[in-house]
């Protein structure tokens, strides 16, 4: 019996999900009617993740003859959901679903950086599975997604000072 | 022609290959696959081997196969090697009985480097069967506990039926000087402990002091990249990263190249290797893609 293999191409199609459900969430809150200032960020962090699903994508193609030796099938998928446990959604509905569901803008931007750092936690575990010359790209996503961070922080400043 | 006497003193290399021979002094069943191998030499003296070292176990009709010791060097009367049934030799090594004789020769490889661990809290990550070759740095530490700082275990069995040394889980859970956390990747209706793999309760579970903790890792390949990213994550330097890769061990002396990682021998310059020494190494599949063209 031949042994089981992980096929690496499987985490990028995690990597694409965790874009899609954060373009979902983007999009939803947008079509939710967020003022303008939210708007503006949404917009900009949905492009963004627009660009990373097809980085991510041509990722995937080169990657497609690398396979990693388990010791029963579907170990390296139990190890990859064990490190997007902190996942912010689980499936693109939930994500939409969520957009629909906030309660107001500050959670809204509460729940997209959450969103963003679950992303950097999953980005840095996978720049271990790709190929030095593609390291660069996942770090050039992962420093885009930091810098989501930062804008959607003093967004959330902005919020706060308006509330109070 | 000179005399006899008058040649150089040269090292007789037949003592690498000649096996000595060790009794069987009591098995035990750890799981449906692994038993345990309590052995003395018959010769009476000890191996003297490191935590982390490996030996040569043959059988005359069977073969010879490289094992990781699982016992501490601390424990001296015996020591002890755990067997998981997977070929012709290990399937024959099930069917031995207490008394039985078998070759061993060792031991091999280097170990954990307990000497630069000394005064270090001491963090063992184990994934399945990499428990068996972790058990003898554990034991090592409980028996010169006062050299150590803290112990933590992380250990991940894929069901509870195959964890290992239960009765050796439920001796180290109950000291107040360890801290332990198991896990199982499928729980069964009776397992009432963690479900999932061994990285969550390593990322959710385990504060450490990274500048003072060395950690020994020993799993499956698939384990040790994302036990890297948990580690370097909380702030731990590849330096102080310890994996052990035992993985294709064949003549345990560096002859038959099955263990080969680039430029190194696993069975030669490990099985025990810093993160930073595999980091460039691209046939180090744990921790790299095969096709990596950094040398």
């Amino acid at each position: 019996m031949s042994k089981p293999l992980f096929q690496a191409a499987e985490v990028l199609d995690m990597a694409i999900d965790i874009e899609r459900q954060g373009l979902a969430f983007y999009t939803g809150c947008i079509a939710a009617r967020a003022s303008e200032a939210v708007s503006e960020v949404f917009e900009y962090a949905a492009d963004q993740e627009r660009r990373h699903i097809e980085l991510f994508a041509r990722m995937k193609q080169d990657l497609a003859e690398y396979t990693v030796p388990e010791s029963y099938p579907g170990e390296t998928l139990s190890y990859l959901r064990g490190f997007t446990k902190t996942r912010v959604f689980s499936t693109i509905d939930e994500a939409t679903c969520s957009a629909e569901a906030v309660r107001d803008e500050l959670e809204a931007v509460e729940m997209a950086i959450e969103l963003e750092q679950s992303a950097i936690a999953f980005y840095s575990g996978i720049k271990q599975i790709v190929r030095s010359s593609e390291q660069d790209v996942v770090e050039e996503i992962i420093a885009e997604e930091h810098r989501h961070i930062r804008r959607l922080l003093q967004l959330k400043d902005a919020l706060q000072y308006q509330d109070d | 022609m000179r005399a006899a006497d008058e040649l150089p003193v040269t090292e007789d290399i037949t003592r690498f290959y000649r096996p000595e021979l060790a009794r069987v002094i009591a098995k035990q069943r750890l799981s449906e696959m692994m038993v345990l191998l309590r052995l003395q030499l018959n010769s009476a003296e000890t191996l003297d081997h490191g935590p982390g070292q490996f030996l040569q176990i043959s059988l005359p009709g069977y073969g010879e196969a490289p094992i990781s010791f699982c016992s501490s060097p601390t424990r001296t009367e015996s020591f002890e090697i755990c067997v998981a049934a997977v070929g012709n030799l290990s399937q024959a090594m099930h069917h031995l009985r207490p008394g039985d004789f078998v070759g061993v020769r060792g031991p091999y490889g280097h170990g954990f480097p307990v000497n630069d661990m000394r005064g270090r809290d001491i963090l063992c990550i184990a994934g399945g069967i990499g428990l068996a070759p972790l058990r003898s740095l554990i034991n090592y530490v409980a028996d010169r506990r006062s050299e150590f700082g803290r112990m933590i275990l992380v250990y991940g069995a894929r069901k509870p039926g195959e964890r290992l040394f239960k009765d050796d889980l439920a001796v180290w859970d109950a000291r107040d000087d360890f801290e332990t956390r198991y896990t199982v990747d499928e729980a069964d209706a009776d397992w009432t402990g963690r479900t999932g793999v061994v990285t969550i309760p390593l990322r959710d579970e385990v504060e450490i002091d990274p500048g003072r903790t060395t950690a020994a890792v020993v799993g499956p390949p698939v384990m040790y990249r994302f036990v890297a990213a948990e580690l370097l994550e909380k702030g731990m330097v590849a330096e102080d990263i310890l994996f052990s890769l035992e993985r294709r061990f064949k003549c345990g002396m560096g002859k038959c190249g099955h263990c080969q990682l680039n430029d190194l021998y696993v069975c030669q310059d490990g099985p025990v290797f810093r993160y930073s020494q595999l980091l460039g190494r691209s046939e180090a599949i744990e921790v790299w893609a095969p096709e990596d063209e950094r040398k």
